[in-house]
């Protein structure tokens, strides 16, 4: 029984919820400022686990640190998915590779998915988007972040643990529903630059 | 951590939640918001393909650069492309305009490193949010904080120190990236109303060019860089332009494709020699050796340009034999000038009074190799010579044969090179910081000047030594000194009685307003209120205990006659050199702006054990978490360059000022240096008045207000903490050197050339036009219209009276072997700027990592190589008596055996286990620049202060056990 069964997040609701969550879970905690003295980790222990530039023992959010294309391609493709959505990354945001944006993107097309209700065309459509930015993007950095935690104890091991388990999950799901992505999906593939695909 | 995750608890109710839109991170592209957007129609997807099938659109192009320190190649206008609040790439501008149809223009400017910077400013190295440690200093634990309670709770220790021990406690350690606009005023202006002391970097980072500075009275010239087309012969000499001037290289190139021709001289075949017509390998410290060969041919031969030696240069001054000082009207009158020298009159076979005023000779016919007798004021009769007399007895040591034992050629070449400069119309040499980093690096220069003036290569186009290459707007003083810009006239008008007196006197602006640059170093004596600066590398050897390092110097260098310590001890005793504060007083707070000196500093693990204890704070602003800021107490998010508006200007062989236009908002929380500065003063005005403060004094009995400290830096709210772009502007505005290009115009172009030279201390020094349409060619005041140099003698001096250069033997240019500094090893560690970073800017750099190899490395000969059993990659341990560090062996063919080279400027946390490349480098201080009460030989802003050496390091290198790495 995988996580998503055995949590009972197989609605679109729950799974909706799911990504909001993660995505807030990924953020600092209680904002920009130390949340010293709440109940859950403290913000240098989101630091410790996550800023590379602070510590060698992190691992990064981001998945530019685990892609193989430059840093302005991989921002286009993010930004045009959001864009393809109406969306746009707000100037106070993390970058648009930050986990917790891509999870937010997530929580998004779920949110779009609830709303479509019985409308199969809609549905199906938004499923395809979700396994399509989850295959390109999502879970390739939830792999990556879950290959680069040194630190296996502790709250964040968890949730990372969860939510690439999660995501794993979802990935395997929506293919399920609307089938794999084509053949040679990858940024570069089958002679079509991705970064430039009327190429 | 001990909190655990509960994925139970963390996803329990996902089911039965009623489903809502939370989505900060994203607004809605055409909709009113988010929630909106989801009540319209959701766009059909096939297949990731569709979100490529709409035109990619720019949200703006914005002109833009990088203001990073890469000094003799910056600076380069870039189009900077951004989409939702992003910079996603960077393209040169490419919009120079020819400045003349037969000469090559500046385009396209630019190199990889700016190239890449859209990746460099959003990889995991930015800082976005201010942090304050939470675990020892250098422990790597952090957390983020707010602007409010970070510099709420500096500004109270700032308050508790200021009041307690002194206004000199707070120190601001600066790099040499600074902008000297923005960044550059608010630090002034918080130094000038809080006298807090600002460290002068150059020494320390090894570019005061003492040589130039002895032999001119100066360091600030160069020519523009289309300008060696104009040469014939360029020498790379001591430089490595191919690799370190990625955006200036094309213009060497082009003049050699014009017939010059391009000799490199260098110990490795470096990049740069590859491109040469001639490659000269001598060995590493030994170029003065090569130089004064050179010059004994052209003597020897009478191969010199005797009318410009006789007018330009103290060659044919008179020096009293009995005391080895120059002959002056004090010694034949009473009541005589010791300023006034003097020469002997061919034409009337009697001694005669140099001309002061001008160096126009006039009807004077001085003897160049001349020996008398001349009868003194109290009746003694003495014999005198002139300095080329002595000079040429000085070189007869240095015989091709000789100098080519010396430095490794041979006399051929010697003589070769001699005939190939004396046959050339436009010799010139490219300029260059890397000969003053050897410890004998300024005999090296005088001697490399005595070639130019010898032949006459001085002020003409295409023909010159090349000085430090410095040009700046003057509007940065103009704003940062007065009270407010409404007191500026009034304040500056004070000045021009003292002006007006000294130029009827024979003085000139270049030396008037060299001098005003003392006042900087002497808190309190000027003629107003000014910012407060200390020589760094003074302040590092007594405060952060650098010199403790050099305590055997005296065995590494037969030259010195007594203990390091006691030359600096008189120094400060005889007010020679300043330092602030003095050594009994112990720095309390440091600030670190666009700086970086865990990593800068050549024997820095002094810093973190001698100088950290004694600092109650210290406060890094920076864009990046660099070394420095990972052993600080807070890290201040500042904004990179295309995240704000500002100016910077630094070289003549670049004569255009650029502009950054902010591209987009500072990420996350970070905020300009202005911004940071001016809200410092803030919480420190805010935090004196809650606690009843309101002033203290200076040691110097300056009063500083503390209770209106915001006010006053922000000229009583005319330029705030949001008024960096205004403060800009108006400097811009404020500046001599640019009236025909409007703010407007030059935000759209991106930069605009020069229109003259600055007044102020360091552009002033190149003494020449700036003509629109044509190469700009340093000195030629002095040269074409005879106006005299800021030297002692007031012409190009080889001649250097003061008691330090008679007690090293330096008086005139000589020869000295490198000192074994760092103890008896067999190899000397050179060094270079690297092709892959500015300074450490880059040198962490995923991008630029892959494009080499991303461990530190020495660069090592084969021969050496081999004789340690050592292959290339090879871990190795680097050492010598005062340190070591691990690194890798590179094995090149390009270096000569006894050679090592450690390109420039890897961080400290790159370097496996303990000690970094500065480690090996203790840089001991070298007498002569300790000098001081003399009319030139004394310290100014960024000369004539101690520098820092590191080029003449011996190490040995041994090879690691396999498998282990540190």
């Amino acid at each position: 029984m995988n996580l998503v069964s055995q949590l009972g997040i197989d609605t679109v609701e729950a799974r909706s919820e799911g990504y909001r969550r993660f995505a807030e879970a990924f953020q600092y905690p209680g904002g920009a400022v130390s949340t010293a003295g709440g109940s859950g980790p403290s913000g240098s222990d989101y630091l410790a686990v996550f800023d590379t530039a602070l510590s060698k023992e992190a691992c990064s959010l981001r998945e530019a640190t685990y892609a193989s294309e430059d840093h302005s391609a991989l921002f286009e493709e993010l930004v045009r998915f959001y864009a393809y959505f109406g969306l746009r990354r707000t100037e106070d945001a993390e970058m648009p590779d930050h986990v917790s944006v891509e999870l937010e993107f997530m929580h998004f097309l779920t949110y779009l998915e609830h709303r479509a209700g019985p409308q199969e065309d809609e549905v199906e459509s938004l499923r395809r988007a979700q396994r399509d930015f989850l295959s390109r993007h999502l879970h390739r950095l939830m792999q990556g972040i879950r290959g680069g935690l040194r630190n296996r104890d502790g709250y964040y091991s968890g949730l990372v643990e969860t939510c690439a388990e999660f995501v794993a999950c979802e990935l395997t799901s929506l293919e399920d529903l609307v089938g794999k992505v084509g053949a040679g999906a990858n940024f570069v593939h089958d002679g079509i630059d991705a970064y430039n695909p009327t190429a | 951590m001990s909190v655990n995750f509960d994925r139970r608890n963390f996803l329990k109710g996902t089911a039965a939640v009623t489903v809502s839109l939370a989505v900060p991170s994203f607004v809605a592209h055409a909709a009113e918001s988010v929630v909106a957007l989801t009540e319209k129609v959701t766009p059909t997807y096939g297949s990731w393909k569709d979100v490529y099938r709409s035109q990619w659109t720019w949200d703006r192009v914005v002109r833009s650069s990088h203001f990073v320190n890469c000094w003799y190649q910056a600076h380069c206008a870039w189009d900077v492309y951004v989409k939702d609040g992003l910079v996603f790439r960077e393209e040169q501008a490419g919009e120079y305009p020819q400045v003349r149809a037969d000469i090559p223009d500046y385009n396209p400017r630019g190199c990889q490193k700016g190239g890449c910077f859209s990746e460099r400013m959003y990889d995991p190295t930015r800082i976005t949010h201010p942090l304050r440690r939470v675990g020892p200093r250098g422990s790597g634990k952090w957390e983020r904080v707010s602007w409010d309670e970070a510099l709420d709770d500096i500004a109270d220790t700032y308050l508790d120190a200021t009041v307690d021990e002194g206004t000199d406690r707070t120190i601001w350690d600066l790099g040499p990236g600074l902008d000297l606009c923005a960044s550059a005023a608010a630090q002034l202006r918080f130094s000038m109303l809080t006298q807090s002391i600002s460290l002068d970097p150059n020494g320390e980072i090894g570019d005061s060019r003492r040589g130039t500075f002895e032999t001119f009275g100066k360091i600030g010239f160069e020519r523009s860089a289309d300008d060696y087309f104009n040469s014939d012969l360029i020498l790379i000499w001591g430089c490595n332009p191919i690799q370190t001037q990625i955006p200036n290289a094309h213009f060497y190139l082009e003049a050699k494709y014009r017939g010059a021709r391009i000799i490199a001289i260098s110990p490795d075949y470096s990049p740069s020699a590859i491109k040469s017509d001639l490659w000269v390998p001598v060995r590493p410290g030994t170029d003065g050796a090569l130089a004064l060969g050179i010059c004994h041919v052209l003597i020897e031969e009478n191969r010199i340009n005797r009318p410009f030696i006789l007018e330009q240069t103290d060659l044919p001054l008179l020096v009293r034999a009995d005391t080895d000082r120059f002959l002056t009207e004090a010694d034949l009158k009473k009541g005589g000038r010791e300023d006034r020298y003097f020469v002997w009159d061919e034409k009337t076979e009697k001694i005669a009074e140099a001309p002061w005023r001008s160096l126009q000779l006039g009807d004077l016919s001085p003897a160049l190799d001349a020996r008398s007798r001349v009868m003194l004021q109290d009746g003694k009769d003495i014999e005198v010579q002139t300095v080329y007399s002595r000079l040429r007895a000085r070189l007869a040591a240095y015989t091709p044969e000789n100098a080519a034992n010396l430095c490794g050629t041979t006399p051929e070449m010697i003589r070769r090179l001699a005939h190939d400069i004396a046959a050339s119309k436009a010799v010139t040499n490219v300029a260059q910081t890397s000969i003053s980093k050897y410890y004998g690096g300024n005999l090296a220069e005088r001697s490399m000047i005595l070639i130019f003036c010898l032949t006459g290569n001085m002020g003409r186009k295409g023909a010159g030594f090349a000085g430090f290459p410095i040009l700046m707007i003057d509007g940065t003083d103009k704003f940062a000194i007065p009270p407010t810009l409404q007191e500026a006239n009034a304040l500056f008008g004070r000045l021009v009685p003292m002006i007006e007196q000294r130029k009827q006197a024979g003085d000139t602006d270049e030396m008037i307003i060299g001098d005003f640059s003392q006042f900087m170093f002497r808190p309190g004596t000027g003629p107003m209120r000014l910012p407060v600066w200390t020589p760094g590398t003074l302040f590092w050897a007594v405060h952060a205990g650098i010199l403790d390092l050099s305590d055997n110097a005296q065995q590494w260098n037969p030259y010195l006659k007594r203990p390091l310590r006691a030359y600096l001890t008189e120094a400060l005793e005889k007010q020679w050199q300043p330092l602030q504060p003095p050594p009994d007083r112990d720095p309390r707070i440091m600030f670190s702006l666009v700086s970086n000196p865990l990593r800068r500093v050549r024997g820095n693990q002094k810093l973190l054990d001698t100088l950290w204890p004694k600092l109650r704070k210290i406060i890094v602003l920076d864009w990046r978490i660099n070394s420095t800021a990972r052993h600080a107490d807070y890290v201040l998010p500042a904004a990179p360059w295309y995240e704000r508006t500002n100016l910077k200007t630094i070289t003549p062989l670049s004569p255009y000022l650029t502009i950054a236009n902010q591209a987009t908002k500072p990420l996350g929380d970070s905020k300009n240096d202005w911004a940071i500065i001016v809200l410092l003063t803030k919480h420190i005005q805010r935090r004196a008045r809650e606690r009843g403060i309101t002033s203290v004094k200076s040691p110097q009995g300056v009063e500083v207000r503390l209770d209106r400290l915001y006010d006053d830096i922000t000229m009583g709210g005319m330029f705030t903490e949001n008024d960096e772009e205004k403060v800009v502007k108006t400097i811009y505005e404020l500046s001599s050197t640019h009236k025909k290009v409007s703010w407007e115009e030059l935000k759209k172009k991106g930069f605009a050339r020069f229109e003259r030279t600055g007044e102020e201390a360091m552009s002033i020094g190149n003494m020449c036009d700036f003509p629109d349409n044509d190469t700009i060619v340093p000195l030629t005041y002095h040269v074409q219209q005879k106006v005299p140099y800021p030297t002692a003698t007031r012409r190009i001096q080889f001649y250097l009276d003061h008691p330090l250069y008679e007690e090293m033997d330096e008086v005139l240019p000589r020869y000295k072997e490198p000192p074994s500094i760092g103890g008896n090893h067999p190899l000397i560690m050179t060094g270079g700027k690297t092709r892959w970073s500015i300074h450490s800017t880059w040198r962490d750099s995923e991008t630029m990592l892959r494009l080499h190899r991303p461990d530190p490395y020495l660069l090592m000969s084969i021969g050496d190589a081999k004789a340690r059993q050592i292959q290339d990659g090879d871990w190795i341990r680097v050492r010598n008596d005062v340190g070591s560090f691990v690194c890798r062996a590179k094995v090149s063919p390009g270096l000569r055996q006894g050679q090592t080279l450690m390109y420039h400027a890897w961080e400290s946390y790159q370097f496996r286990g303990k000690g970094d490349m500065n480690h090996v480098a203790p840089s001991p201080l070298n007498p002569v620049e300790l000098a001081g009460g003399h009319p030139h030989l004394t310290y100014r802003f960024l000369s004539g202060q101690p520098s820092a050496f590191d080029r003449d390091t011996r190490i040995e290198v041994e090879r690691l056990p396999e498998g282990k790495t540190a």
